[in-house]
């Protein structure tokens, strides 16, 4: 059996998200296999990730027909939130040990949605997300306003991305540290391609950190009616509550907190996009 | 008058994509060439996006100024404050499409 060892801190961040892709990249060169997805010196990994990781994975039983296995027994400690957030039981052909029920309430549980699930969708943000126990308190102006602009990010993903893959989900509540952590994938064609099609009589947008900038500050590059402002809206709500909010699109991970924006070089990166909010607490 | 329910043409109290917000304006345009006055009911819906109401809405204010500054009214929003701003925003849009430049200034802040 093949095997990929996932080693130390994977955290919602540049070097978090290399990690994972690496992995994936790793295990492109391969097909027609088993792959044990080794985890026994993997320190930490923010579990809000999964969504990136089984898009990987999703991709690669896909795509290369491989099957993972993971070792149940190094599911432990902290590590068992995978099992608890049906990233494992999802993931794995060795399904018998895994079971996706949180006990501890602080999962948002992996889930997939097609691009016109809009009931599925809504209800997984109205329901599992936003009344989760780690938002109770942000008010519910904020909710809704929160609920509409991932809406909008949703509708942006079907006309946009020209995909058939799902649009990945999951999150994970730290109590400790008083955040939450949210994370949105899809397997599309990203930012760059589009904005820098409709922008090249004006804007002239060739690199995918302008690219997010623009779709950032509001444009919007549907053909037929304007808008559809839910970047704008989610970064509005971190200016005026704390918290991050990264956007990985091409090569470049994007990065707003604290009043700053900040670009990462991403190597290798695979198509799609991938958004992340951290909701924070003093 | 006509009564146009949304939620019977997009089948869904979630008005959240572009797709249903062409479906509602192209349910509309009959009544439009028809010269028929309207009322979008929004009666049962409960989630609605900016994308679906540029797209039903504010194109119907943009491509039948006249028509639909005199012939469209619109109900059933009284408890739905966040879908009146985004319903108003769309007709804002359609009347100054140059409106969506103006309110970037705490976010362009962060860029330059």
């Amino acid at each position: 059996m093949n095997s990929y060892s996932l080693v130390g801190r994977i955290e919602t961040n540049k070097e978090g998200y290399q990690k994972l892709l690496n992995f994936y990249n790793y295990a492109n060169k391969h097909n027609n296999c088993w792959f044990n997805l080794d985890i026994t010196n993997l320190e930490w990994i923010d579990a809000n990730l999964s969504a990136n990781l089984f898009l990987f994975c999703h991709l690669l039983k896909k795509k290369n027909k491989i099957k993972f296995f993971i070792d149940y027994y190094t599911l432990k400690g902290y590590l068992e939130v995978l099992n608890r957030n049906g990233f494992a039981y999802f993931v794995v052909e060795n399904k018998e040990n895994f079971l996706q029920y949180d006990y501890k309430d602080t999962t948002i549980p992996l889930k997939a949605f097609k691009t016109d699930d809009v009931d599925g969708f809504s209800k997984y943000i109205e329901n599992t997300l936003l009344k989760h126990q780690g938002l109770d308190r942000v008010k519910y102006d904020d909710k809704d306003r929160l609920k509409s602009n991932y809406f909008e990010v949703f509708d942006n993903v079907g006309i946009h991305s020209n995909t058939e893959t799902p649009i990945f989900a999951c999150g994970q509540f730290f109590p400790n540290n008083k955040e939450l952590k949210f994370t949105l994938i899809d397997y599309g064609d990203g930012f760059l391609k589009k904005i820098a099609e409709y922008t090249s009589d004006t804007d002239k947008i060739k690199v995918a950190k302008r690219a997010i900038d623009w779709a950032v500050r509001g444009n919007s590059s549907k053909a037929s009616a304007k808008g559809g402002n839910g970047l704008k809206g989610i970064i509005q709500y971190c200016l005026r509550n704390g918290g991050s909010f990264h956007i990985i699109s091409d090569d470049c991970y994007w990065e707003y907190q604290n009043r700053s924006v900040n670009y990462h070089k991403i190597e290798n990166n695979i198509k799609g996009v991938t958004i992340n909010i951290i909701f924070k607490y003093l | 008058m006509k009564n146009i329910s949304v939620i019977e043409i997009i089948g869904t109290p979630n008005a959240i994509i572009q797709a249903f917000g062409i479906n509602v304006y192209n349910g509309i345009l009959p009544f439009v060439k028809n010269n028929i006055d309207i009322v979008i009911d929004f009666n049962g819906i409960s989630n609605v996006t900016s994308g679906f109401c540029n797209a039903s809405i504010g194109k119907l204010y943009s491509d039948f100024p006249n028509y639909a500054k005199s012939k469209i009214k619109i109900k059933g929003l009284s408890n739905n404050p966040i879908a009146i701003e985004k319903i108003q925003y769309s007709i804002d849009l359609a009347s100054n499409p140059e409106k969506s430049k103006l309110n970037n200034d705490i976010i362009s802040e962060l860029f330059n």
